[in-house]
């Protein structure tokens, strides 16, 4: 039994495939941290959000931490110190995007963008750690090896020569997206995101100023829909683990099974991605938690197989060509 | 016909997931990374939650007070938090280079005593609002203060003072006194409000907190 499911397990994480969703991955996370870095630039925040005190920023205590950040260990705590940092980390995540020495940068920028977090802690989002999770583990990747500098070096084509690589990467995000999804969805115990608390959770969240894009007051004249809203984001959240079992129907699809054929008709999977899109597509409308939707939607192309990304690109070239 | 050594290798990066996912899924399960204290269960939203509990449990017949449950999840959060520590602390350290981890609270309490941020600038002896969240008269360097790792200062800030806030006031003084040249003091302040659910009586209530005035030449660098 054991030495079964070990080597249920170890055929597991030994999938290969095309780089292609990967990349995709890789392309888009790094584009969206080059805006938020590039945002801070624009309004003249890097100092204020990454040199000391002293220098005029918002991290306190800077050089009395224990450990005090490397930055400020290896370089004098000045504006020139946190700026240099800010444009290493934009411009490591802008050649990783464009799969420029793919590794290099990468590594470059994941400990960089660590540093960034270290010095000022509570400017550092979830949507971060989420982010640099996925960055580590595409550390350990080839996404370099489709839609990037790299691959045009290599292959002659940006797309890359479509190789087969490992698609543990891939499915170790894809556990990841999972556990975010279903831990944020467990801890929501307050009563007002369940039934016994009339489902009110993002009608309170929705009154709060610091975190609503527009004033919501008006939702109360129509609060059945933001209770709609609550109960579908609780729903989904919990249901999460689901889609485990529905990338294992698919991984082997072929095999018989009369829950596998309905998930397969109603296209579950794409459902629950789809769900998926519209709800951060929303927070992005009506909340201001700047790139976290899009990083978030970032991440979604780990939910197909590089022969689904295939498809839709051939779909979307021949409707073009019409 | 395939080499020992290359029959290893999915062995050997299965079993080093196995690690990877073990620790990661005890960081990322709802196990507190510290103890919860009396103190953090007496702020007014565990207060609400608590009390919205005690109600719940006593219409299933189960008799219970705020202060049992109080009890109840700071000694269940003190046992569980020492779990989490034990088996993250060996990975610590990489954790911390990398700035990787798990914790997914996302709006886990949604805030019923939410803030208002308002900013004011003294001018001829009278305070006038310059900036107020959400008022799109009063939107004084909004694009700087609604940009999410601003707004995660000044906002976390207010359900737990730290001396970032100094720093941030400071910072919003300095960036006013070069606006209004005859400005003399400038006034941040947080008004707390509550909200309640469609149906209920409107609470009144705004309470002024964490004001912090900077007179000319105080704001620093």
């Amino acid at each position: 039994m054991i030495g079964r499911l070990w080597r249920y397990w170890v055929a597991l994480w030994s999938h290969q495939e095309p780089a292609t969703a990967m990349a995709w991955v890789r392309l888009l996370l790094g584009l969206v941290l080059c805006w938020d870095l590039a945002e801070a630039w624009q309004l003249d925040l890097v100092s204020t959000l990454w040199a000391p005190p002293e220098a005029g920023g918002f991290p306190s205590n800077l050089l009395n931490r224990d450990p005090v950040p490397e930055v400020y260990r290896l370089f004098p705590p000045t504006e020139a110190t946190a700026a240099g940092l800010h444009a290493v980390t934009f411009f490591a995540s802008l050649a990783w995007a464009l799969g420029l020495f793919t590794r290099v940068s990468g590594l470059v920028l994941i400990l960089a963008y660590a540093q960034l977090a270290q010095i000022l802690p509570l400017g550092d989002r979830g949507i971060d750690l989420m982010m640099r999770n996925v960055m580590f583990i595409l550390l350990f990747s080839r996404c370099g090896d489709a839609l990037s500098l790299d691959a045009r070096r290599r292959t002659g084509s940006f797309f890359g020569d479509g190789a087969l690589v490992s698609a543990w990467p891939r499915h170790l995000i894809l556990l990841q997206i999972v556990v975010m999804y279903w831990m944020a969805g467990v801890q929501k115990t307050a009563l007002t995101w369940t039934p016994l608390g009339g489902y009110h959770a993002l009608y309170i969240i929705l009154q709060d100023p610091h975190i609503a894009r527009h004033s919501f007051e008006w939702l109360a004249s129509v609060w059945p829909l933001t209770s709609l809203a609550t109960a579908t984001t609780h729903i989904w959240e919990n249901t999460a683990p689901l889609m485990l079992v529905l990338m294992h129907f698919r991984m082997t699809d072929g095999q018989p099974g009369r829950l596998r054929a309905w998930a397969k008709r109603l296209r579950l999977m794409h459902l629950w991605v789809f769900v998926g899109v519209l709800l951060h597509l929303g927070i992005a409308a009506t909340m201001q938690l700047g790139i976290f939707p899009w990083a978030m939607l970032a991440l979604y192309p780990a939910w197909f197989h590089p022969d689904e990304l295939g498809a839709a690109w051939a779909w979307v070239k021949a409707r073009a060509g019409r | 016909m395939s080499s020992p050594q290359s029959d290893r290798v999915p062995s050997l990066r299965a079993a080093l997931l196995a690690v990877v996912i073990f620790v990661h899924g005890v960081a990322a399960s709802p196990l507190p990374p510290s103890p919860t204290t009396p103190k953090a269960m007496a702020n007014p939203i565990a207060v609400e939650e608590l009390n919205g509990w005690v109600k719940v449990l006593g219409g299933l017949g189960i008799k219970t007070t705020r202060a049992e449950l109080t009890d109840l999840a700071v000694k269940s959060s003190t046992v569980t938090s020492e779990l989490r520590t034990a088996v993250i602390k060996p990975f610590r350290p990489l954790l911390r280079i990398t700035g990787t981890g798990q914790g997914w609270g996302l709006f886990t309490y949604p805030n019923t005593h939410p803030h208002r941020l308002v900013i004011e600038v003294e001018r001829d002896g009278k305070f006038e609002v310059v900036y107020r969240a959400l008022d799109p008269e009063h939107a004084y360097l909004e694009p700087q203060l609604t940009f999410r790792r601003v707004r995660g200062v000044y906002d976390d800030n207010a359900s737990k003072v730290r001396p970032s806030y100094e720093s941030f006031a400071r910072w919003v003084a300095r960036h006013a006194f070069e606006d209004w040249p005859d400005a003399t003091r400038v006034r941040v302040k947080m008004i707390r409000t509550h909200v309640v659910t469609p149906g209920q009586d409107a609470d009144p209530i705004a309470e002024t907190r964490l004001v912090r005035v900077v007179k000319r030449g105080e704001e620093g660098p």
